[in-house]
């Protein structure tokens, strides 16, 4: 009879024992950047970041169909302030990279943690749609983005560095209005902003879950967020269809 | 009733699995889940063939040992119950039932039905308990007073069976509403938070090492579980996690 059968493993039992803690003790700043919570944390931050975003790019779009003096002179402090030209855009951009990169690892390691598909999964029976699909709202919104940033990023950059254009305060109402003549730009925009409105209902209130954030004051976050992701899209497929049906007439 | 069932069989963890057909005839709605599937197993035997392997114990949905996705669900179409306790008399007449395992990659199959859980024992022993001395000089758990509402919210989190349908149910099968309910039923209490620190980054630490997705607050777990584990775990596991990476 072996009577080591009769006893356990110490060896073995150390290396799973709870006090091997003291020993290895994690290398703080490798595990945050690869522990999954602080990759949450990072998208979590970095979307809020872009709803501030949004907000404040709503707010300034909206001018130009209330008073297109006040957009061109907002649009031009935007365009030329040093602080807004060389701080706050490149953090945005940086945000907006973050945001989708981050998103882009996630989901693979979500796809690779199931293994071997269900033959029948019933998603709809214990969530939203929305909450289930936000890697395609996003793409349909990063892919929106490159057209965005061609049609006025792209734009601005050639006009003010490459071309060294003059300072022109009262040009940006009859550019915007110019971009949306066209309706399959003015359909592309809408639709964008239909997804943007989906990417928005789940993920907005879900980044305070991740940041810890689930108490009395839960409802009314889900409530703002639903009013947030509807207004906000629609008030910018609003301008789009405003600028396409009421073109400068020369 | 007359039901029509696809199982998954698989011979064992290195052999590929494929769904089979089975016609199962006069099953009664009073028949537990995993009542009708031991009169398939004995008609199955009386023929000579193998039987489906699955897991189970207590049979009193308290154990967490039973799993099952059937139809797409862990446990099945009915709500805070486990498969143990689901009643054929939520299906019909002619039901097709898919019956599967659940599907995660820390969850490798054993054999049919039969998956390997203990990813989940290892998360636990990664720091889901409190260092006490129980050498003869046990300290009264009752000498500490802690109000009701923590102790409720605690013992909430505690009715965590470990069965894995949240992961199961997860489209990222992550292991988050399980972890955090092991995390919150320690960190609610006094004789929990002196280890609170490393424990929350130490299970977490596991939790990823076992390669389970990551949350994406679609809020499936809390709808699935058994035991109605609620998504403000996570929450607090979050909260706990993010305190103690900057406590260091």
């Amino acid at each position: 009879m072996n009577l080591n059968n009769l006893f356990y493993d110490v060896e073995s039992l150390l290396k799973t024992h709870p006090c091997r803690k003291f020993v290895e003790k994690p290398a703080l700043m490798s595990g945050m950047i690869k522990s999954s919570l602080a990759r949450k944390v990072i998208m979590a931050l970095s979307g809020l970041f872009l709803v501030v975003f949004l907000t404040q790019h709503f707010t300034i779009n909206f001018a130009s169909v209330v008073d297109p003096e006040t957009f061109n002179s907002w649009s031009h402090f935007m365009g030329y302030n040093p602080l807004v030209q060389f701080v706050l855009q490149p953090i945005l951009i940086a945000g907006v990279i973050v945001h989708f990169v981050m998103g882009f690892v996630l989901e693979i390691q979500n796809r690779k943690a199931r293994g071997t598909a269900y033959v029948k999964y019933k998603g709809s029976a214990n969530a939203p749609w929305v909450s289930r699909n936000m890697i395609y709202s996003g793409l349909v919104i990063l892919a929106f983005l490159a057209l965005h940033f061609y049609d006025f990023w792209v734009h601005e950059m050639v006009y003010k560095y490459i071309e060294a254009n003059p300072e022109d305060p009262t040009r940006y109402y009859a550019e915007t209005v110019e971009k949306f003549a066209p309706i399959w730009r003015t359909i592309i925009y809408v639709v964008a902003f239909f997804l943007l409105s989906l990417h928005l209902w789940h993920g907005f209130a879900s980044s305070f879950q991740t940041m810890g954030v689930n108490n009395k004051y839960t409802p009314a976050i889900k409530t703002f967020t639903k009013i947030f992701s509807v207004v906000i899209p629609l008030g910018f497929a609003f301008i789009a269809l405003y600028h396409h049906l009421n073109p400068i007439t020369h | 009733m007359k039901l029509y069932l696809k199982i998954w069989r698989q011979k064992d963890a290195s052999s590929p699995g494929k769904i089979v057909d089975y016609t199962l005839d006069g099953v009664e709605g009073d028949m537990s889940f995993l009542e009708m599937l031991d009169i398939l197993n004995e008609e199955l035997v009386s023929k000579g063939e193998e039987p489906v392997e699955f897991d189970h114990d207590c049979r009193e949905g308290i154990c967490g040992t039973c799993s099952l996705q059937i139809n797409g669900e862990p446990h099945g179409p009915d709500r805070l119950v486990t498969t143990c306790q689901l009643h054929m008399r939520k299906f019909n007449d002619g039901d097709t039932i898919v019956i599967e395992p659940f599907r995660a990659k820390a969850f490798p199959v054993i054999k049919d039905l039969i998956v390997d859980r203990s990813s989940f024992e290892r998360i636990q022993q990664a720091g889901g308990y409190i260092s006490v001395n129980t050498s003869g000089n046990t300290v009264d758990a009752n000498s500490i007073p802690i109000n009701k509402y923590d102790a409720d919210e605690a013992m909430d989190a505690a009715t965590c069976i470990g069965c894995g349908a949240c992961v199961a149910a997860c489209k990222n099968a992550s292991a988050m509403l399980f972890t955090s309910a092991k995390v919150s039923q320690f960190a609610l209490l006094p004789q929990g938070r002196i280890e609170a620190t490393e424990r929350v980054q130490n299970m977490v630490r596991q939790m990823d090492l076992e390669g389970f997705g990551n949350c994406t607050n679609t809020g499936a777990c809390e709808i699935e579980c058994p035991k109605g584990i609620s998504l403000t775990n996570i929450a607090r596991m979050n909260r706990e996690y993010l305190s103690a990476t900057l406590k260091g």
